[in-house]
């Protein structure tokens, strides 16, 4: 069931088993696997189920750290969460990234990726995604010959791309048939309200922006709003710890993490066409394969640098007729309307007929995505950042509209999160020379100043490791179950609770562990 | 220019890479047979290995550049050839490519312009810039 929670009294009290904070991929997922248990399921969600300007700006904050994006154009606040503009690219974290590694600081996780690998599994099917294949056997699976790379120097990693995209549309008549799970739209939780002691939840104060207020009381709560909005919410609740709640180490909101991506050079394949033939992606039916490049898990160790993968892309000639069909089709696809220059790119189809018909067969019968001409083929590097405990969320000055404090995120980078996208061009440089794929360039950055010489450095966004998890309450904020460490009944789902962050997207991740977290409580409650 | 520049050591690449393919594509090259029993210098079927020096030649003023003390053309074909005689461009195309694949494995590699390259293939077009 779903519920404008503006259409109830002013001070309403709702009672629950379970209330969920939040209504993306995490709390989805983690609701959804209390459909039909006879238990009282209530998700707490800030938005409706479209964007909505006043709505959206209340994750507005500082940016004071590394260069970035606006914090209100990272996440969506509405019914099924930043799922509304994920691109659906997805792969499972590798081994080595839940394991103690000595050169990285602060790395390991309590709970080991064969424990995980079972909910990984589970959330292909809710992600909608293939077999939970990743290595060298895709190449089989699309009928490839994947290059012979030395595996203990660079390996070959696939990504899948989702078929489920957008939660808040594919899940929303589950959740709305759902008798024993109401969701309430147009809530804001503005204070997570814990007992005397601190020690468990009481209740979450609701707030509109309206003004009308409420309280939801549960028994167990779940926290699954984003890292930095989770960090800011644990923060914010201070009436009883003065220093917010699970803050007690000070490490609430500390190590925030991003995966730092960037053009790392170009490749001079000797055949062109062949080469990206093999690095685009790759349909299986209606699945998608993306290959990449990982360093191994050797090599990092020796090198002893963070895990790091890089995907080939390729600028396409601007002139040809088939990136004037790609580029109507992708802005009628993403925003309804006719792209601009469109008589130009008509022009372009007309005197590139021939690029267009072979694009066309392409796609149609092959069943491939169209080359086009490509021109320049780039190197894009994605790596893992080394957590880093002044890499932090913090509470700003600044207040929203409900008096609370905005998040101030100070992103920072170290000499460690550099090494592994220096290294990576390299050994592919070496590997596709010693097979005469190619020869590699590497990007200009890495030639000179480094990191402050790089222009073109991104994030996923991708927000991971605010409230990270340990077994050790001086390490963590929560313990391996997701729950607050010092707190009986408060859960945390989603990327905050990632305590290192590979350098692969997080979704796929964070719907795991939202399934296990899910189970978990099932066990305590039922 | 920049870009001119980089167009050109591109070109040169691909030629250098092409010409490095054991029985690759002969259609860029103008391959000298040499006689049967003849001694050739590598610098000789160098020459025959590409049909325009210039771009590997700028490659190869860069290598020097970097390492100086690899200035002498005697020093730069024992470092290709070895003790292996060589009868005529064929056979310097074949040795370079064992090279080069040998190099790419063990990491013996020079970065030129951030060009990631054999030591083989950047001392190939060393050779070629000491014309």
């Amino acid at each position: 069931m779903i519920v404008d929670f503006r259409t109830l009294e002013n001070r309403s009290v709702i009672e629950a088993d379970l209330c969920i904070i939040g209504a993306g991929a995490a709390g989805i997922t983690v609701a959804r696997e209390f459909v039909n248990s006879r238990l009282q399921v209530v998700v707490i969600e800030s938005g409706g189920f479209d964007p909505d300007p006043d709505t959206q700006s209340l994750y507005r904050g500082e940016n004071v750290g590394v260069k970035y994006y606006p914090l209100e154009a990272c996440r969506l606040r509405y019914f099924g969460g930043t799922t509304g503009h994920w691109s659906g690219q997805c792969s499972p974290l590798n081994e080595e990234d839940f394991q103690d590694r000595p050169w990285v600081p602060w790395s390991g996780w309590p709970i080991t990726k064969t424990e995980l690998d079972p909910f990984y599994k589970r959330a292909h099917v809710i992600i909608g995604l293939g077999p939970y294949v990743y290595n060298d056997d895709v190449w089989r699976m699309v009928r490839m010959d994947g290059p012979r790379l030395d595996p203990t120097k660079l390996q070959v990693r696939f990504w899948q791309f989702s078929r489920r995209l957008r939660f808040g549309q594919v899940y929303r008549q589950d959740i709305q048939n759902a008798p024993d799970v109401h969701v309430y739209l147009h809530a804001n939780v503005v204070n997570i309200q814990t007992t005397r002691g601190g020690s468990a939840v009481d209740n979450v104060e609701i707030r509109t922006l309206e003004g009308k207020g409420g309280t939801v009381k549960a028994k167990i709560f779940v926290l699954a709003t984003g890292a930095i909005e989770n960090a800011r919410l644990l923060l914010l609740s201070n009436r009883v710890e003065p220093t917010g709640i699970g803050n007690s180490s000070g490490l609430v909101g500390r190590f925030f993490m991003e995966h730092p991506e960037i053009d790392c050079g170009t490749v001079l394949p000797i055949h062109p066409a062949q080469f990206l033939e093999t690095w685009r992606r790759q349909w299986l039916e209606d699945l998608i394969y993306l290959p990449g490049f990982r360093i191994s898990p050797e090599r990092q160790m020796e090198e002893e640098t963070l895990n790091c993968g890089a995907m080939i892309t390729y600028d396409m000639d601007p002139d040809s007729g088939m990136k004037a069909v790609l580029d109507v089709a992708s802005s009628l696809k993403r925003t309804g309307k006719l792209p601009d220059h469109l008589w130009t790119k008509l022009w372009n189809v007309l005197t590139d007929l021939d690029d267009v018909a072979a694009g066309a067969y392409t796609y149609f019968v092959d069943k491939k995505e169209p080359l086009g001409r490509p021109t320049l083929v780039r190197i894009v590097g994605i790596t893992e950042q080394a957590p880093n405990p002044q890499s932090r969320v913090s509470l700003s000055e600044e207040k929203d509209r409900f008096g609370l404090n905005r998040p101030r995120l100070d992103w920072r980078l170290t000499e460690l999160d550099k090494q592994g996208l220096s290294l990576l061009p390299r050994l592919m440089g070496t590997e596709l020379g010693r097979l005469n794929l190619g020869r590699v360039r590497l990007a200009d950055w890495l030639q000179s100043n480094g990191f402050e010489a790089a222009t073109g450095l991104r994030g996923g966004p991708h927000h991971m490791g605010t409230t990270r998890m340990s077994d050790d309450r001086k390490k963590g904020v929560v313990d391996p179950n997701c729950r607050v460490h010092g707190n009986a009944n408060l859960y945390i789902a989603g990327g905050s609770v990632f305590p290192t962050s590979g350098y692969n997207m997080p979704t796929l991740t964070i719907v795991a562990l939202a399934l296990r977290l899910a189970d978990h409580l099932k066990a305590r409650l039922i | 220019m920049n870009l001119t520049r980089r167009q050109a050591l591109a070109m040169g690449l691909i030629a250098l890479a092409i010409s490095l393919i054991p029985r690759g594509m002969a259609t860029v090259l103008v391959v000298g047979d040499g006689l049967p029993g003849e001694w050739v210098r590598p610098l000789d079927c160098l020459r025959d290995l590409f049909t325009d020096l210039g771009p590997p030649r700028d490659i190869g003023h860069r290598y020097l550049q970097s390492f100086p003390q690899e200035r002498n053309r005697a020093l730069l074909e024992r470092a290709i050839t070895g003790e292996q005689q060589l009868y005529d461009a064929r056979q310097l195309r074949t040795l370079l490519a064992h090279k080069r694949e040998h190099d790419f494995s063990t990491g013996d590699i020079a970065v030129v312009d951030g060009w990631v390259l054999s030591r083989t293939e950047a001392r190939a077009c060393a050779l070629i810039a000491l014309l």
